[in-house]
């Protein structure tokens, strides 16, 4: 379990703009997160600044009270890991050397794989299912298959603190809910911190205790998904009018896209 | 490594083909000479064995002078374009890579060539300024091209080519400029011919002295990193992810290609494909993982050469061919045929 804390985080790709505009965000022990809003609304560039990958223009972020900026790449590696949402392999790796990457940061220089690393791959092959394929071509994989395996590999790295990108992009609904499955229950059993960016609204309802809603950088709504996940809320972030109802069976928030007044949306 | 046999194995199998090849291709030549000769008079050098010679004086100068230090020559050659080739298809995420696609073995020509027509000679052991005007010169145009190339943490295979090709065009054509204009360069023109087409020949031991340790420093340090170059495989903000100082170690496997680039290019010129082929022969029996693909690339690269070295000399004797002629020739099918497998992927 870990713990990031951004304080006063700010972060600009350059110009005058902000993707992340002066944010303050803390995300506790064993929380699980989803991060919300629009194309551009600086929630890959909020996980990014988690994972490390970019420096704050201004603020800072704690990792479990710890300044971000002064641990070194393999000190975050053996506490976050990180599923990107594009994943591109050149070479035709089998999905258990893919996964055994994910012991990168543990293995010093001349040392070979200890025993403990082996069990960490088969653990996490397990818990992810990939058992029956893990001695294909990582490339040969299917979309479904492909995003198991790179969720092995990440808790391969046995994180404290799991940062997803957008990770049901591209996968059918059955996949959808197999994966969102999967990490909740990595959530739910090994207290794994997770915090995911999602574009599903409803899936982030589904699945998600917490919810964080962005606009031009700036947190816009945080809280649970009926919190949230209300039709002013996504009106003024989204400027799209829906209908909130009730999930029929988990009470959630379900979000009825309406078709604009004075279009025919199948009539 | 869970195969820790077939890792052994592979490795103790290219090293004995490695040998019997280095003692086989010595036996060829205008005045042959039988390979149990070879392997008694070089046991005889170690000062261990005291075999009675059933050669002549002549046969062993042969051999001494001419024919080992050549054939060495050739497998230190071939040993670091591969290991280049695998450091930088491993890089730029790329397996269609090569020293001298991407235009490091041009890089590094000029810089020698520079270094020929200064006014200034200084030589340590039996290497003037050549050496190191090579490597500097190869370090600057994989930069170049790096850059040019990239499209974010991609380096695709077209803007790589176009990159390599514009690249390489530009240092031949100042190459060929400075050739006409300088008269000491124009004395020597069947020399800079033969280095530009990639020929092994006048090698001696001083130079093998350098060569040698050189291109075994670069290979080990390879292979230190070989763990880190699988997970570059993942890309610069992958391999991050997995704490790897990315801009540290690219600095670090663009200086060591550029290292055993210029190193083979001081005693060869610019040899093509090697570095294309092998790695690929390899990963096809072996499988991608460099902590294995590296060593076996670099013998692999040293029996091909030895063997592409030997045809080079042999198929016209007594004259030569370059050996940079033969490897492109096997080479740029190879590479047209990869191309034309792999378009699906590599259409954008």
């Amino acid at each position: 379990m870990s713990s990031i804390y951004i304080d006063q985080g700010s972060f600009s790709y350059g110009g005058s703009s902000f993707a992340v505009n002066n944010i303050d965000l803390k995300i506790q022990n064993g929380e699980m997160v989803g991060l919300l809003g629009p194309n551009g609304s600086g929630k890959t560039t909020l996980l990014k600044l988690a994972s490390g990958e970019l420096k704050p223009t201004s603020g800072q972020i704690l990792l479990d009270n710890a300044k971000l900026a002064d641990l070194s790449k393999n000190k975050i590696a053996r506490k976050v890991a990180m599923v990107p949402q594009y994943f591109y392999m050149p070479f035709s790796f089998t999905v258990q050397e893919v996964v055994m990457l994910g012991r990168t940061p543990f293995i010093k220089m001349l040392a070979g794989e200890k025993e403990h690393d082996h069990n960490a791959v088969d653990d996490s092959i397990e818990m992810a299912g990939i058992g029956d394929f893990k001695d294909r071509i990582f490339n040969e994989l299917s979309g479904g298959e492909r995003q198991r395996a790179i969720i092995a590999l990440a808790m391969a790295q046995e994180p404290k603190l799991l940062l997803l990108d957008e990770p049901t992009a591209h996968l059918d609904i059955n996949h959808q809910i197999e994966l969102l499955q999967l990490v909740r229950r990595l959530n739910r059993e090994q207290g794994i911190t997770i915090s995911a960016v999602m574009h599903d609204l409803n899936l982030a309802a589904l699945y998600f205790d917490r919810l964080i809603m962005l606009k031009d950088g700036d947190i816009y709504a945080d809280g649970s998904p009926t919190e949230v996940l209300t039709e002013e809320t996504i009106e003024a972030v989204y400027s799209t009018k829906v209908h909130v109802a009730k999930h029929p069976t988990s009470n959630t928030p379900h979000i009825i896209l309406l078709p604009k007044a004075g279009s025919e949306a199948n009539s | 490594m869970r195969n820790k046999k077939r890792f052994t194995l592979t490795l103790v199998v290219l090293t004995i083909a490695l040998l019997c090849c280095v003692v086989i291709a010595s036996t060829f030549g205008t005045i042959h000479v039988p390979a149990l000769d070879i392997l008694k008079m070089s046991l005889n050098k170690t000062a261990l064995f005291h075999f009675e010679p059933t050669w002549t004086e002549t046969h062993e100068t042969i051999i001494f002078t001419i024919r080992l230090p050549r054939v060495l020559a050739g497998a230190l050659v071939g040993a670091a374009l591969s290991t280049t080739g695998v450091l930088f298809q491993g890089l730029l995420r790329n397996p269609m890579a090569d020293p001298y696609i991407i235009g490091t073995s041009a890089g590094a020509a000029l810089g020698a060539t520079i270094a020929m027509i200064l006014p200034i000679t200084i030589t340590f052991f039996s290497f003037g300024l050549v050496p190191i005007f090579a490597f500097f010169g190869a370090l600057v145009t994989v930069l170049i091209v790096y850059n040019v190339a990239r499209v974010g943490s991609r380096t695709p295979v077209i803007s790589m080519l176009l990159a390599g090709f514009a690249i390489s065009s530009l240092l031949a054509a100042t190459m060929t400029l400075l050739m006409s204009i300088n008269e000491r360069l124009q004395l020597q023109l069947q020399q800079v011919f033969k280095f530009l087409m990639g020929s092994i020949s006048n090698v001696t031991w001083e130079k093998l002295a350098i060569v040698f340790p050189l291109v075994i420093v670069g290979v080990l340090i390879a292979q230190l990193f070989a763990r880190h170059l699988n997970a570059l495989s993942l890309g610069e903000e992958g391999a991050g992810h997995l704490g790897i100082n990315t801009e540290k170690e690219k600095l670090i496997f663009l200086g060591l290609g550029s290292l055993l680039t210029a190193t083979a290019v001081s005693i060869s010129g610019l040899v093509g494909f090697v570095g294309l082929i092998t790695p690929h022969a390899m990963r096809l029996v072996i499988g991608p993982d460099n902590r294995l693909l590296l060593p076996a690339s670099a013998l692999g690269g040293a029996i091909f050469l030895i063997i592409a070295d030997l045809a080079a000399r042999t198929i016209l004797s007594p004259s030569e061919l370059p050996v940079g002629a033969l490897t492109a020739i096997i080479g740029a099918p190879f590479f047209i045929y990869l191309l034309r497998r792999s378009k699906k992927e590599y259409t954008f």
